[in-house]
């Protein structure tokens, strides 16, 4: 933060977040100059076949432009398929799918997104995509303090009940694991259940009783 | 009923420019947040010198190729290509070089509104190459032309105000564009209260009743 009214940074010295397990970079800009009235992200596919932009809908979300500014993208648009070399632009409406991949190296696209007629609020998965990050760097400790900061601001949030549980896991704290998946499950029992078979962040967990009856 | 497209895809260079400018959010048809690209004028300026005070829009420049020189708040920054500029809206800013600058920009605090010139534009054009050699007449007479064509269009209605009063045409007619303006486009409301072309009117009384 800086009482300056200006910032200045290069996109090759954004802070790289990952990879995640397909390769994602996320290079946080809307956080890094504290933009408030829409939100702003870029990401990066290092090698040519890792994804850049997660595959993605939106259902109730933001319109979205994507730019690519390095690279070459395959961008996934509902069913097609579009070639997105480096000056592209791809908007794309609330409700449709859509992704990328790298098809060159260092791809990086910058996205810019906010909902039209109403007033910008932060997207809440900056949250937990920071903690992610930083459980990646081994920063377990931080991840959790994150996740306990938003369970506290956004209680009816279930990803933030979700990943804190995950973290929790991580660390060997089974009751709290447990009891984070508990009102994860409450808020959105469907996208709890969809996650929990197959995330390797609750391996640590996974043979306690109280999870097999959380699955049931 | 007609429906807008789920989605759109344009290279930055396939956008047909008008003169320097690239209107990205209205080829794209983006409601959310401004954007738009510049390309250099002929004596290298990129990005004119000013402040977004009166629209209070944070704006995010990204420099998408060659080499800009930014200055800001009096500091000048050398942006070659990736180089991303965050400026609030008190900041002093502009730009020169020979780059494509693309520009991301909305205001905090309120629900995004643009307008687009579509068929509008030509007759803009016109005035404001008059309007840039002081010909405030001719800038006039060029959005009266615009205007026969689409009398609801807000950026015209507003443009008659301004080039009107700084012709010295200070009539009530005057007024009435500039009310007409902000019933169709309310930002325009805090963009006259900082907008040097009324400083002339900024006492008279209609000026202020026409921003109610």
């Amino acid at each position: 933060m800086t009482d300056q009214d200006w910032q200045v940074a290069r996109v090759e010295d954004l802070d790289r977040f990952g990879p995640n397990d397909e390769g994602t970079l996320w290079r946080p800009v809307r956080r890094r100059f504290d933009v408030r009235a829409f939100g702003v992200n870029a990401w990066t596919g290092a090698q040519p076949g890792d994804r850049v932009i997660e595959k993605h809908r939106e259902p109730d979300g933001p319109e979205e432009l994507y730019v690519v500014l390095s690279g070459r993208a395959t961008f996934e648009l509902g069913e097609e398929e579009q070639d997105a070399p480096a000056g592209t632009l791809v908007f794309v409406r609330a409700g449709t799918v859509r992704g990328a991949v790298a098809a060159e190296p260092e791809t990086t696209i910058l996205a810019v997104g906010a909902k039209a007629g109403e007033l910008f609020e932060p997207s809440l998965w900056e949250e937990w995509y920071l903690a992610d990050g930083y459980r990646r760097r081994g920063d377990l400790d931080r991840a959790r303090s994150l996740m306990d900061d938003l369970v506290a601001r956004a209680p009816d949030v279930w990803q933030a009940h979700y990943n804190r549980a995950c973290f929790e896991s991580l660390a060997g704290n089974t009751d709290e694991a447990l009891d984070a998946l508990r009102r994860a499950a409450e808020l959105n029992p469907e996208e709890v259940k969809r996650f929990m078979p197959t995330d390797s962040d609750l391996d640590p967990i996974r043979n306690d009783s109280r999870f097999a009856e959380l699955v049931g | 009923m007609s429906e807008e497209p789920k989605w759109a895809i344009a290279r930055i260079d396939e956008i047909e420019a008008r003169d320097t400018w690239i209107p990205v959010r209205e080829h794209l048809g983006i409601h959310a947040f401004g954007i738009n690209a510049y390309r250099p004028r002929d004596n290298g300026e990129i990005i004119n010198d000013h402040t977004e005070a009166g629209s209070g829009q944070e704006e995010l420049y990204i420099v998408l190729d060659g080499r800009a020189t930014f200055e800001l708040d009096g500091e000048e920054i050398d942006a070659p290509a990736g180089t991303l500029v965050f400026a609030r809206p008190e900041s002093q800013r502009k730009a020169s070089g020979d780059a494509t600058v693309l520009v991301i920009g909305a205001a905090p605090g309120e629900a995004y509104a643009a307008i687009d010139w579509g068929a509008s534009w030509p007759f803009h054009r016109e005035s404001l190459t008059a309007y840039g050699e002081h010909r405030y007449a001719d800038a006039l007479a060029a959005v009266k032309q615009g205007l026969a064509a689409n009398p609801d269009h807000a950026g015209l209605n507003y443009n008659y105000a301004c080039f009107a009063t700084l012709a010295g045409e200070t009539g009530d007619r005057t007024f009435e564009h500039l009310r007409r303006a902000v019933e169709l486009f309310p930002p325009f409301r805090a963009q006259a209260r900082e907008d040097e072309d009324f400083a002339s009117v900024r006492d008279d009384e209609r000026f202020e009743e026409a921003l109610r």
